[in-house]
């Protein structure tokens, strides 16, 4: 079972459309109270890292995941709910992330931008879908090959900055290692 | 850079895909959701779906036909065709859509696009243009209205204005080209790359694979689409691949 986050946004369709595909048993979050119990978290999340923010906060789920995230829950972003897992964004001077991981969001330096298209990670030998134009700078990371950030990861906290839900199968095995990865 | 990306597109009319040159003697190829699903098989990096006659007929897109492949693809979609306002673009991104194309309407009043990457993000808005080959060797003009409407407008200083608008994407289709199998219009796409520093994507004209590898080499495209070629039965997604890897260009394999 895995809670997904609503409230921040994102191509709903097409995740819950990766939780049916890959046998996910899921329920739908968007407040605090609901987040009890130990199931994994997934915060999908589209928009800029302030909006993002902003829905987090005003649901209470900002401050809740955060408390989750102490107690060691298990916890994935996806693209920009990926993004606020770290605590400062260039694209919103002014909003404070979940701080989830040590870094910062910055625009990417490359063009062109967006950064559209799928790019092969190394790793895992996989060619996953990327849209951005901003990407975390952390040392917890994994990169594509020119350097964008691919995939964070500190203890039980991970993001993904492709979108597994668009990226065929390469996504749902992605999700799927992530999903059964104690 | 991502790999170079091969959209598939699927003209859709009344809800069946459609194909014809230089946008007229349509001719239906199928169902719109058991085409795209097939082509995600074969190896498209991207399904677009044109709904080509929406502004003509003064209508929004239908979505039915939209929400049903939406549901059923795990690759990119983008859907377009008489997107006239906001909730036009909402509908289809609410249907499922992960990208807009905005044409007809984008020229009329650039602030559509400004409305719509304000709120979902340029990404979400590809600015798609139909241009033609002016007098001048290096002029080009745009054309609306499924290409019927001759605008007068340079082709560069509408990709200047679509692009400070806030388009995430340019989807450039050649008018002369569309259809003909001549392959793509280099000069033209090469002129566009020169222009704006967000992804272009070439259309209109491919008629073997190795168009494609020129129009990567030559004009340095992001993605090009393919459609005819496709639903004619000419080539594969996957033999194009090929040609594309033996030239030493980036793919996503099939």
């Amino acid at each position: 079972m895995i809670d997904l986050i609503t409230a921040a946004g994102g191509n709903l369709g097409s995740v819950r459309s990766l939780l049916e595909r890959t046998g996910t048993g899921y329920r739908e979050i968007d407040t605090p109270a609901q987040l009890e119990g130990g199931s994994p978290i997934l915060i999908p999340g589209v928009g800029s890292f302030g909006a993002v923010m902003e829905r987090l906060n005003t649901t209470g789920l900002a401050e809740a995941i955060r408390e989750q995230a102490i107690r060691g829950r298990k916890i994935m972003g996806i693209c920009s709910g990926m993004q606020v897992l770290l605590k400062e964004s260039e694209e919103s001077p002014e909003a404070t992330g979940l701080g989830l991981i040590p870094g910062r969001v910055e625009k990417l330096k490359k063009t062109p931008l967006p950064n559209i298209g799928w790019s092969r990670l190394e790793r895992a030998n996989a060619y996953v879908y990327f849209v951005n134009s901003y990407h975390a700078v952390t040392k917890h990371r994994e990169d594509t090959a020119e350097g964008v950030t691919a995939i964070v990861r500190k203890g039980s906290i991970t993001g993904f900055q492709f979108h597994p839900e668009k990226s065929h199968r390469a996504g749902e095995e992605l999700f799927r290692r992530w999903r059964d990865a104690r | 850079m991502p790999a170079k990306r091969i959209i598939a597109c699927l003209d859709v009319k009344n809800g069946r895909t459609v194909k014809g040159t230089g946008f007229k003697n349509l001719q239906d190829m199928g169902d719109p959701e058991e085409m795209a699903n097939s082509l995600q098989e074969q190896g498209a990096d991207e399904i677009a779906f044109l709904d080509i006659t929406a502004s003509r007929e003064k209508r929004p897109a239908n979505m039915e036909w939209l929400r049903r492949a939406a549901n059923s693809l795990s690759i990119p979609l983008t859907a377009g065709g008489g997107v006239k306002t906001l909730e036009d673009a909402s509908k289809l991104l609410e249907a499922g859509a992960d990208k807009v194309t905005v044409n007809t309407q984008a020229v009329v009043n650039p602030k559509l696009i400004t409305e719509i990457a304000d709120r979902y993000g340029s990404q979400c808005c590809t600015v798609a243009i139909d241009a033609a080959q002016g007098k001048a060797p290096n002029g080009y003009t745009v054309r609306t209205m499924g290409g019927t409407l001759d605008t007068k407008i340079e082709l560069r200083n509408w990709l200047r204005t679509a692009e400070a608008a806030g388009a995430g994407e340019i989807l450039l289709t050649s008018w002369n080209r569309d259809g003909t199998r001549q392959g793509f219009h280099i000069p033209m796409l090469a002129l566009a790359k020169g222009t704006v520093t967000v992804p272009v994507i070439a259309s209109g004209g491919a008629g073997c694979s190795e168009h494609f590898t020129e129009v990567f080499k030559k004009a340095k495209a992001d993605a090009a689409l393919a459609a005819g070629i496709l639903h004619r039965g000419e080539y594969t997604i996957r033999q194009i691949k090929e040609t594309m890897e033996q030239e030493g260009i980036e793919v996503r394999p099939c």
